[in-house]
């Protein structure tokens, strides 16, 4: 490169960002709706069985459509603890109201098991948290200045990880990670976790009610489990994955769960549990079924589903929970006939309930042809879009044990740039 | 794609929407077909989302939609020609190189559409060499090669050396 040539592109360069770009009405939201419509059309073909239809024949307990092979209930858990059995679907009434001091602005992003704590993202910046202690906030800077994760716990503690911008935009151009911090929130004053040796990269933070914090820890394209226990927080423990994956929860004893994510090899078809001593094992695939993965712990058990192969038309999964104590595993009886083509998200919740519907993956996405909601007893609801509208759509956060509160966002389709609306249900599941 | 994934799409296209805006106007040379370029590229871009939050380069995958559909664009011609009655009102910017801008997108309008769309994605898009190659589909030498002749085409059509020694 020629100093001449050095000096045009400079110029080039700056008169191109100087470049008095005029307004154009460029709208987020309409392409997110014509997005959808391509969508729709191409999954069109799939739309088979409504929802509502294949749980409700789910429960009188036909085998599914297709040419795949569902196990039956007694080899998918031949020894029960107690009987699992999904209920016939039943309607779910809940009114919804706003949550918080500004619910517009405000979106949910975490919230702990008892639901008396919750973590928003005022704006969604990532420049500062809001922790609502029953109902009243605190407002605190997320350390570096822009979140990447947080998660909050039944003790109200927040943990977090988070970087600057500025590191952000020059790992843009550049081969290396920006670096991160790994902190705790916790009675007002923050103390930053070290990251194990040469991992820079930490995400997707999760925390138990002790304390015991976890995350993903990435350098370039290796990653690992990193554990900083609230008993020795300045020696994290490092759980070599041996796949791109990333933490999905942590149990109340220190056990921690990871999903295998793209680029993982094919050969690991379900998620890695490691007890407390530091052991690790994939969680047992039951006969019949081709995959597994957990996303939450409840008590002694790690929540998720099982699934088959093949196109997404004729997959089947069902919901699933593992013993972390013996190992046994059951699947829900009376859903394997749910379609991932029908219903592609799925979400476990910490206090034991399933959120299925319309949503995308597993975040269980309240669509806007409602949700379908299961209990931890293995009743069935369906629930509604507020109002019986069809413009409104969220991500179900939190349900409390018994069903009665529910804590989402809630997003109305038609507005291009409205962050999700802090909603706090109340909710009749009956007895 | 839905909730969160949605959520992570629109955060993403706002917080590079300027950079779209000026990519597109520099391609196109038009603010109407820029607007048309960029709408048609988010929207596919929500279409391909999962796809493309896991690519090791987002801003090189949503640059390769803007490419393609500006090609598209091009393609169909006057089939899909704005009718606009009158020009919109628009203010003066208040920069002082309104000349050298103006001269640099009639200059740009006459480079072969490969070197114009290299100088876009290098200089209005401050991409490295390596990002352009993978945008392109290209050797990194090839975008090199485009780079000095495109430069070059344009320090004929304009005095790039003067403007660069008045800025100095």
């Amino acid at each position: 490169v020629t100093w001449d040539e050095q000096r045009a592109a400079a110029a080039v360069q700056t008169l191109m960002h100087d470049e008095n770009v005029p307004p154009m009405s460029i709208d987020v939201g309409a392409a997110v709706l014509a997005g959808r419509r391509g969508a729709q059309r191409r999954t069109a073909v799939y739309a088979g069985l409504a929802l509502v239809a294949v749980l409700g024949i789910s429960a009188i307990a036909l085998r599914p459509a297709g040419h795949h092979r569902t196990p039956q209930p007694s080899t998918a858990s031949p020894q029960p603890s107690r009987p699992w059995t999904a209920a016939a679907i039943q309607p779910l009434t809940c009114t919804p109201a706003p949550f918080g001091e500004h619910p517009d602005q405000d979106p949910i992003i975490g919230v702990d098991p008892t639901g008396r704590y919750v973590l928003a993202n005022p704006g969604l910046q990532g420049v500062k948290l809001a922790r609502y202690a029953d109902g009243v906030p605190t407002v605190f800077d997320v350390p570096k200045g822009l979140l990447e994760s947080a998660a909050i716990n039944r003790a109200g503690d927040v943990a977090g990880s988070s970087t600057t911008v500025g590191d952000v935009a020059q790992s843009l151009n550049t081969a290396h990670d920006p670096p991160f911090s790994v902190w705790v929130y916790r009675g007002g004053e923050l103390r930053a976790l070290p990251l194990p040796a040469g991992y820079p990269r930490a995400e997707g933070v999760v925390m138990n009610g002790r304390g015991d914090v976890a995350a993903t820890v990435r350098s370039g394209n290796t990653s690992a489990v990193a554990l900083w226990l609230a008993a020795a927080p300045d020696q994290p423990r490092v759980y070599p994955t041996g796949f791109a994956g990333h933490v999905e929860a942590i149990g109340e004893d220190g056990s921690v769960l990871a999903n295998p994510g793209p680029g993982s090899p094919s050969s690991q078809l379900a998620s890695r549990l490691w007890s407390p001593d530091g052991t690790g094992r994939d969680l047992t695939v039951p006969p019949g079924w081709t995959s597994a993965e957990a996303w939450a712990f409840n008590d002694s058990w790690a929540i998720g589903y099982v699934r088959t192969a093949g196109p997404s038309a004729q997959r089947a999964f069902a919901p699933a929970r593992w013993n972390t104590l013996t190992g046994e595993v059951q699947v829900l009886p009376g859903t394997e006939q749910l379609n991932q083509a029908q219903v592609p998200g799925l979400n476990a919740l910490p206090t034991g309930w399933f959120v299925a519907g319309n949503g995308n993956g597993r975040y269980g996405g309240m669509g806007l042809r409602g949700a379908i909601v299961i209990a931890p007893d293995g009743r069935v609801f369906s629930l509604s879009v507020p109002g019986g509208t069809e413009t409104q759509y969220g991500i179900i956060k939190w349900i409390s044990g018994d069903g009665r509160k529910m804590l989402s966002g809630l997003r109305d389709a038609t507005q291009a740039n409205a962050l999700p609306r802090a909603t706090i249900w109340s909710c009749d599941p009956g007895r | 794609v839905r909730t969160e994934l949605e959520q992570e799409y629109a955060e993403y296209v706002r917080g590079r929407l300027h950079v779209l805006k000026r990519a597109a106007y520099l391609l196109c040379g038009d603010v109407h077909r820029a607007e048309d370029l960029v709408q048609t590229t988010i929207i596919a871009l929500y279409r391909h989302w999962t796809r493309a939050r896991r690519a090791d380069n987002i801003d090189a995958y949503v640059h390769r939609i803007l490419l393609r559909k500006q090609i598209d664009e091009q393609r169909r011609g006057w089939s899909r020609v704005r009718l606009v009655a009158d020009a919109l009102d628009q203010a003066a910017p208040p920069a002082t190189d309104v000349d050298a801008r103006i001269t640099l997108r009639a200059a740009l309008a006459q480079l072969p559409r490969t070197q114009r769309a290299v100088l876009v994605l290098r200089f209005a898009c401050d991409m490295s060499v390596e990002d352009v190659a993978a945008t392109l589909h290209c050797a990194p030498g090839t975008v090199k090669s485009h780079t000095s002749r495109g430069l070059a085409a344009l320090r004929r059509r304009m005095p790039l050396d003067e403007l660069t020694g008045e800025r100095s």
